[in-house]
């Protein structure tokens, strides 16, 4: 993901990240280890299950400048930073 | 000592399962990273009667705030392992979900129940499994994973088909409603209702993952083009599939001279979905967020686990 992240200026798109378990330690350990950048949100209030309708982890969501969902990805997979920058060119 | 193991494994598993919550959004500001932080400390104190001391004044403080559920699941925790109490410690969780107003977070807590005697005593699962259903708790996740597990054990295909039938009566999320056919359809298959599986699979062919049962009986069936178009939903929505079914030689074999496999998976990714509602947000380094605040420029949100 943080390879994803240093495309944001490139492709035009800001990158998050979302956690609904609240193991902050944990989280940021991993987020330390990795030297992932990328905002983690604090979804204490079920955002992603409840609003984005997430039923596994991980799925990304690729929104619009309007604030549209226009992609849902479940899962991951080699190419899924070419994936994720073919869907915003789409978009 | 078992028992210790079983109760403390589903308390872990309440923490895998951390709820949605219904109701009020409340402020999401730095409270959230405030609370966490708070909780964490509770956690780190060594003396289990201190920790739990610790803990319940978190839960009495924050009786309202969804990560009540975590200090609940340490107190469970610190209970049953850290002192042996097994019986203190499942009398506390049922003081909780008697008390619990929330039925997602009361859904959680069942479910947690559920998972310790399923371990412990499968007949016992079952019967707070049928108690679930004639109380009439409607919380989608409870009944998903209580049909789920009760899918493995035999002898229980009407229970299971109840709280399927009770799942996609209740749910009036179609993404949910349709997770829930294809599971049921699963179950349906595996007790060797194929037909009707086939049926409810039908049903639910708009959800990503009701695409690889549906494409899998069209390829047996020898209807490839049909299954290929499935194969491709499927992999647009769920790009690790397109190794996992060798979507590429499947195409290669239908359409030998063809070279637009990845077009036609990118056409489909692309949906025109609802407007994603404004919500505050603090991130784990304690910096503020809100989704309107992202308007006018393209975002990309994943959801993960740390785990």
């Amino acid at each position: 993901m943080e390879e994803l992240k240093k495309k944001e200026d490139t492709l035009g798109f800001k990158l998050l990240l979302i956690d609904g378990k609240g193991m902050l330690e944990k989280t940021r350990g991993i987020m330390d280890d990795k030297g992932v950048t990328i905002p983690v949100l604090l979804d204490s209030r079920q955002y992603s299950r409840e609003v984005l309708g997430t039923m596994y982890t991980p799925t990304t969501y690729v929104i619009d400048a309007e604030g549209l969902i226009r992609c849902r990805l479940v899962g991951h997979s080699e190419d899924f930073n070419g994936i994720v920058a073919d869907v915003l060119s789409r978009i | 000592m078992r028992n210790i193991i079983l109760l403390a494994a589903a308390a872990v598993f309440l923490a895998g399962i951390f709820p949605s919550c219904s109701g009020e959004t409340g402020t999401a500001g730095t409270s959230d990273l405030y609370l966490l932080e708070e909780l964490e400390t509770a956690r780190l104190v060594e003396n289990a009667d201190k920790r739990l001391e610790r803990l319940e004044i978190f839960t009495a403080n924050n009786s309202a705030h969804p990560y009540r559920l975590l200090a609940y699941e340490d107190i469970l925790e610190t209970m049953a392992v850290d002192k042996g109490d097994v019986e203190g410690a499942l009398a506390y969780f049922d003081g909780l979900i008697k008390k619990e107003e929330d039925p997602a977070i009361r859904g959680k807590l069942l479910f947690a129940k559920f998972e310790f005697f399923r371990e412990a005593d499968s007949l016992r699962s079952v019967a707070l499994a049928k108690e679930v259903l004639e109380s009439g708790e409607k919380d989608f996740r409870l009944l998903m994973y209580m049909a789920y597990y009760l899918m493995g054990v035999e002898g229980q295909e009407e229970i299971v088909d109840a709280i399927f039938v009770r799942l996609i009566e209740v749910s009036e999320d179609e993404h949910r409603k349709n997770h829930a056919r294809t599971i049921y359809a699963e179950f349906l298959e595996a007790d060797g209702c194929e037909e009707k599986a086939a049926e409810v699979l039908e049903l639910a062919s708009s959800y990503t993952f009701a695409n690889a049962p549906i494409g899998r009986r069209l390829w047996e069936e020898d209807r490839r083009e049909e299954a290929l178009e499935r194969y491709i939903f499927l992999a647009a929505g769920a790009p690790g599939y397109r190794k996992y079914i060798k979507l590429d030689s499947l195409y290669s074999v239908v359409y030998p001279s063809s070279n637009d496999l990845e077009s036609k998976i990118g056409v489909l990714r692309i949906v025109y979905g609802p407007q994603i509602p404004d919500r505050e947000f603090v991130d784990i380094r304690g910096m503020r967020h809100s989704i309107s605040g992202y308007r006018g420029s393209k975002v990309v949100i994943t959801a993960f686990s740390p785990t």
